[in-house]
């Protein structure tokens, strides 16, 4: 019998299906080196005694030939073959072989599975991963990165759609209701691993590594990290930066953090920016995250994976943003000052133009929870009013701040908050600056940063409230105290400086405009 | 046949190219005479075959002249060959690897091994000789360094002739070195060690590596061919973070080295043979053919100084040239920061000149007994950040000034000025009287011109402009009148900023010192505040009138720190104004804030101040290149925290450091060809032109 994985997903299905269906047969699991975690963990999973043999299958090497045969412009057949044949001659130098066995596959999309269909070796297919046999998009769409394997896909029928496919081993719970499929059999990790006897759930944990479950306190948190530096979609500073952010924002003072790392995210140092903190193994498939803790935890936060949300069966609390927080994480600061702003001035709802979930929960971390409402063309009947200009689209300052004038004074909330993420007076137009007597900045000092937010409002008791704000929040994670601070009477030199900046501000702005219209 | 020779040219390009290179080095380096004439007329606008044949007349007139002189050195070649990056950020020209594709790599060894210098710990040095000239000057030993290096090498040969292995200890050396000078051998070896441990420092980008293998569980050693002691490698690893090293294996403990291809062998034995590795290291030789070699799995990490020498000065003192050079090497080039090209600015040229612009100050302070120091807007800004971070004990303040508020304040003193500045040097620009008397803030100058014959649209020209000065001077009190609530404000706000001040000194960036001089006859002279003024300048060189503060120089009163006529003269006629050297000078002290124009009265009565239109298009790129510069004056303290006199950075590194830099308008046409100028300073006109525009009509010119 042979088993072959690519994932840890993959390699926990392998792992589940011998013990639970195949216990006494002996069995051989291929793991291929596209995926780094199953080369550097494969000596452990050959001590596990699950398996007879362990073999590191170089896939890659495969994998590399078909690109470059790709780049030959090769027809998808010839290259088929050449990967076929150079799959053989690696089967060969492993001594593996594949004649009389039971042959099951996960995934079936990779060299390994275009040998296997190429050759009508009869074969086991099990679903890329949980419910992914329904829906199947999200699979395709990074597929068409390898435009040969995308095609290969349709044209050798993979997923279990071809003649040789026996059948295919996907967790029917999980499907997209009304999904039907002859070849389908069910095959469910959490129902496996729940029905295991602890003692033989204890060797799939010793597996990947877990060992004893992790006992929690009663102020434990989860952090599960993404591997977004390892996506390109940030450098790596910047992901440490973004959960130091999370961790001290998001969590209440003073709680045990219990990080997850995702199994992508090697590069991670969360011993090290975390300090006190444990780092839960990040080979370590999510499935078995209910089996390696002992109690629950006080809250559960995600950037952007919505792995989270299932997680309730463990959790008090789970939290998980959208895409827009791979931005938004850099303005924290200033939202939750924004935030603590309105608490004090007794809002209890607001409307904003930019992150809503980011900011309620802020809201409810600070104190008094606020509720925030989006709205993409900002309400002028709205009480209290956050502007973000992250998503701003129009490319004309003088335009941006014409449009923010007209909306000012068309508003009638008691405060408008302006978050100036990227532009500092998005509301001065050059003509207006009656408007600077509405406004009243707060200062973050953040370490040797600093930043600025401006408050608008009419009312005299709440421009009184922002001039007198002053606030601290430690972040010890990020290691800065940040000040929040409104402006004082005491600057006044700076006062007289700024103004005198502000006045030829305006007049360079006027300057303009009047080319404008003489142009 | 064609697409042959094509495909063969092709595979052999980079070969040709290398050899053309050669060839063109050796023609080039042939004799002194042949080197200068041929780079100081190389132009990239000239045609590779215009420079050959350049070269070849070059070549012959030598022949036929007899011209015989020495041959450009290595280090002298640099000089010439050695080129900024003009296009993009040095540290991204690196190409290290980035973190997740190492932990990838990381994730399949169980032992990862390191190299130790240039690798795990950098010092803050190009070259590791430079060391020895700290312990030079501690032992008082003048001649130590060659010494040292003399040592080094007999020792070496000597035991290449006992042991076949040329691995030697520091005692070896040090035997060897008591031929040349007589000390305690023990305590100069002491010293050595002590200078390297204060030294050495981690680098960023391998401690985040080392991090990551401490993370991932991996047993972590070091391999290094060495001749320091085990115990001093091991406590300069400590000290500088990477606590996690189970094992350093030392050339000199085992008796033969990595090059030799026998350590890494010897480290798989020790280790476990079944075990899988990686190395890393700056060697190529050593730490990646013989590591590879010895079945390790290996990541080649390019020495950090080999790349980024060929983009640094040269022409520098030996010891603050190599820590310069050292100090940004290790930033830039270590792979672990991706910084912009405003930055690298900042952090690799402007630094070094405002950092030993400040000491230098700094040291003219205590000489002098300077109470309080005035930074004048807006030079001073950058200055002022960096002069307090290393003196927060002093007295010192940004003070708002400029050239157009002190001409008009000064109007009265120095009537010749005035007119330069406002009708003299404006005639180039063609600008009518309405302009004019808008520049100066004397709307009511126009009907007493008019009544000369002056009407508002009358353009200043050179033949009018004695004319013009006529009515000004008959009508002088309308002048005075006119700036004398602005006199008020600026006296109110220096009473207040020298309150108690006896003596107090201007700093500016130069050039006639025109700021430092005004403001020096408006305290002692005009207000007659009981202080005196002294002032600072980086340089001296006024194009108008080379002679201009000549007296001042002389009494003291002002200084120049790079040069003036009375210092490093050669450095003051190589600096070319024509060429705008001094512009891109003064933006290395480029402030994100508009330009002071004037002092007013306030309605309480107390100083405000009216600033000249705003060049915020600029604004994000200033902010950077001080980031740079404060960035650079950090890493350079830090690296000589324990040698304070390694911050005295003569005017003259500093003056080459700079005209390494300004001499390239390529690199500023690039990075600030849309930096908004106002040549019209003081004139509150908002049409800017772009430096790229000012360039272009400056060197046309």
């Amino acid at each position: 019998m042979v088993y072959y994985a690519l994932t840890t997903y993959h390699v926990l299905c392998c792992v589940l299906h011998k013990m639970a269906v195949h216990p006494q047969e002996p069995a051989t699991l291929l793991l291929s080196d596209i995926h780094r975690n199953s080369v550097a963990f494969a000596r452990r999973y050959e001590q596990s005694g699950i398996f007879d043999r362990v073999v590191v299958l170089p896939e890659l090497s495969v994998l590399d030939h078909q690109r470059y045969l790709e780049r030959k412009h090769l027809p998808v057949k010839l290259i088929l073959r050449a990967c076929c044949r150079r799959m053989e001659e690696l089967l060969k130098a492993q001594q593996v072989s594949l004649k009389g066995q039971e042959l099951y596959l996960c995934p079936d999309h990779f060299p390994f599975g275009w040998y296997v269909i190429k050759n009508r070796m009869p074969y086991h297919c099990f679903e890329e991963g949980s419910g992914v046999l329904s829906d199947r998009e999200f699979a395709l769409h990074n597929m068409k990165r390898n435009k040969t394997q995308y095609q290969l896909c349709f044209d050798l029928g993979c997923f279990g759609d071809n003649e040789y496919a026996i059948e295919v081993l996907a967790d029917v719970g999980k499907q997209k209701p009304g999904y039907t499929n002859p070849k389908m059999k069910d095959f469910s990790v959490d129902r496996i691993l729940s029905e295991m006897e602890p003692e033989r759930r204890q060797v799939v944990l010793d597996f990947f590594g877990m060992g004893e479950p992790l006992s929690l306190r009663e102020n434990s948190v989860l952090l599960l990290t993404q591997h977004m530096a390892n996506l390109g979609l940030m450098t790596l500073e910047e992901q440490h930066r973004l959960y130091q952010l999370f961790a001290d924002y998001l969590f209440p003072a003073g709680s045990h953090l219990v990080i997850k790392p995702h199994p992508d995210d090697i590069a991670g140092n969360y011993r090290r920016i975390f300090p006190g903190s444990e780092v839960l193994p990040f080979a370590m498939p999510s499935e078995l995250m209910r089996y390696g803790v002992k109690g629950r935890f006080q809250k559960a936060a995600a950037a952007y994976s919505t792995s989270v949300r299932s997680m309730g069966y463990l959790c008090d609390e789970t939290l998980c943003f959208d895409s827009r927080i791979l931005t938004d994480w850099k303005y924290i600061p200033e939202y939750d000052c924004t935030v603590r702003f309105l608490q004090e001035i007794g809002a209890k709802s607001a409307v904003t133009n930019g992150d809503e979930g980011l900011l309620t929960e802020l809201s409810s971390m600070a104190g008094d929870k606020i509720a925030f409402t989006h709205q993409e063309h900002l309400d002028t009947s709205a009480e209290y009013v956050v502007i973000s200009d992250l998503e701003e689209q129009n490319p004309d300052p003088l335009e941006r701040a014409r449009e923010m004038e007209s909306y000012l004074k068309a508003a009638n909330a008691k405060a408008v908050v302006f978050c100036q993420e990227r532009e500092q007076f998005s509301f001065f137009t050059g003509e207006n600056q009656p408007v600077f007597a509405h406004i009243r900045p707060i200062t973050l000092k953040m370490g040797d940063q600093q930043r600025q937010i401006f408050v608008y409002t009419k009312e005299k008791a709440i421009m009184e409230k922002a001039e007198q704000f002053h606030q601290q929040k430690e972040l010890p994670y990020t290691g800065v105290t940040v000040d929040m601070k409104g402006i004082s009477t005491s600057e006044a030199e700076k006062i007289r400086v700024l103004e005198g900046v502000l006045a030829a501000t305006e007049k360079r702005l006027n300057d303009y405009i009047q080319a404008g219209k003489k142009g | 046949m064609i697409s042959r020779i094509l495909e063969f040219y092709k595979r052999k390009r980079r070969g040709f190219k290398r050899r053309i290179d050669r060839w063109t080095r050796r023609f080039t380096m042939h004799n002194r005479m042949i080197t200068e004439a041929f780079y100081r007329e190389r132009s990239p606008k000239i045609g590779r075959f215009r420079r050959g044949l350049y070269l070849f007349l070059l070549c012959m007139a030598s022949v036929v002249g007899k011209v015989y002189s020495h041959k450009a050195t290595p280090q002298e070649r640099r000089d010439y060959t050695n080129r900024v990056c003009c296009f993009r950020p040095e540290s991204s020209t690196t190409k290290r690897p980035g973190y997740p594709t190492l932990a990838k790599q990381l994730l399949l060894c169980d032992v990862v091994s390191f190299d130790v210098f240039d690798t795990l710990l950098f010092r803050p040095f190009d070259d590791p000789k430079s060391v020895f000239y700290l312990v030079g000057e501690a032992l008082h030993c003048p001649s130590f360094t060659r010494y040292r290096v003399l040592a080094e090498k007999q020792a070496r040969k000597e035991a290449m002739e006992k042991n076949g292995s040329n691995e030697v200890t520091l005692e070896d050396i040090y035997q060897k070195l008591s031929r040349y000078a007589a000390f305690d051998i023990h305590r100069a070896m002491e010293l050595e060690e002590q200078t390297e441990l204060s030294l050495l420092q981690a680098n960023p980008y391998m401690m985040q590596v080392y991090q990551m293998a401490v993370e991932l569980g991996k047993t972590i050693i070091a391999v290094s061919d060495m001749y320091l002691p085990g115990a001093v490698i091991r406590q300069a690893l400590e000290k500088n973070g990477y606590t996690h090293i189970q094992r350093v294996f030392l050339s000199q403990e085992c008796g033969f080295s990595k090059r030799s291809g026998q350590l890494f062998p010897y480290v798989r034995e020790q280790m476990g043979p079944d075990k899988k590795y990686l190395h890393m290291g700056d060697n190529y030789t050593a730490d990646f053919i013989r590591a590879k070699a010895a079945g390790f799995d290996t990541r080649y990490y390019p020495n950090g100084n080999r790349l980024g020498n060929p983009h640094r000065c040269v022409d520098l003192t030996a010891l603050i040239g190599s820590a310069y050079r050292g100090v940004v090497n290790n930033r830039l080039c270590c792979g672990a920061y991706r910084e912009n090209q405003y930055f690298e600015y900042g952090y690799a040229y402007a630094g070094f000149y405002v950092l030993g612009y400040c000491v230098w100050i700094h040291e003219r302070v205590k000489a002098k007994g300077i109470q309080k120091l005035l930074f004048l807007s807006r030079d001073g800004d950058i200055l002022q950040k960096v002069y307090q971070k290393l003196y927060p004990e002093e007295d010192t303040e940004y003070v708002y000034w400029s050239r157009a508020a002190a001409t008009r304040l000064t109007a009265g003193c120095f009537r010749n000025e005035f007119f330069l500045r406002y009708i003299k040097y404006k005639i180039s620009r063609k600008i009518n009287m309405t302009q004019m008397l808008k520049a100066m803030e004397l709307p009511q100058m126009q009907p007493l011109l008019t009544e000369a014959g002056f009407l508002p649209d009358t353009l200043l020209t050179s033949e009018n402009y004695e004319d013009i000065v006529s009515v000004f001077l008959s009508h002088w009190n309308v002048v005075e009148e006119a700036y004398a609530s602005s006199n008020r404000a600026a006296r109110s706000y220096y009473e207040e900023k020298l309150a108690g001040v006896h003596s107090a000194a201007a700093v500016d960036v130069g050039w006639a010192a025109s700021g430092v001089s005004a403001l020096r006859v408006l305290v002692e002279d005009v207000w007659k505040l009981d202080c005196k003024i002294y002032g600072f300048v980086s340089g001296a060189n006024y194009m108008h009138d080379q002679n201009i503060i000549e007296a001042p120089l002389a009494a003291g009163d002002i200084e120049s720190y790079m040069f003036s006529q009375r210092k490093n003269r050669e450095l003051k006629r190589r600096h070319r104004v024509g060429q705008l050297y001094s512009v891109y000078i003064e933006m290395m002290l480029a402030s994100p804030s508009p330009s002071f124009l004037q002092y007013e009265e306030g309605e309480d009565g107390k100083p405000a101040f009216r600033f000249d239109l705003p060049e915020v298009e600029g604004y994000g790129m200033i902010q950077e290149l001080q980031r740079g510069i404060l960035t650079f004056v950090e890493d350079y303290t830090r690296a000589f925290a324990q040698y304070p006199w390694m911050l005295r950075i003569c005017g003259e590194d500093a003056y080459h450091v700079c005209r390494f830099i300004v001499s390239q308008p390529a690199y500023f046409r690039n990075l600030f060809g849309e930096y908004p100028v106002n040549r019209a300073v003081g004139t509150s006109s908002y049409e800017m032109e772009t430096l790229a525009e000012l360039m272009e009509r400056e060197y046309r010119d």
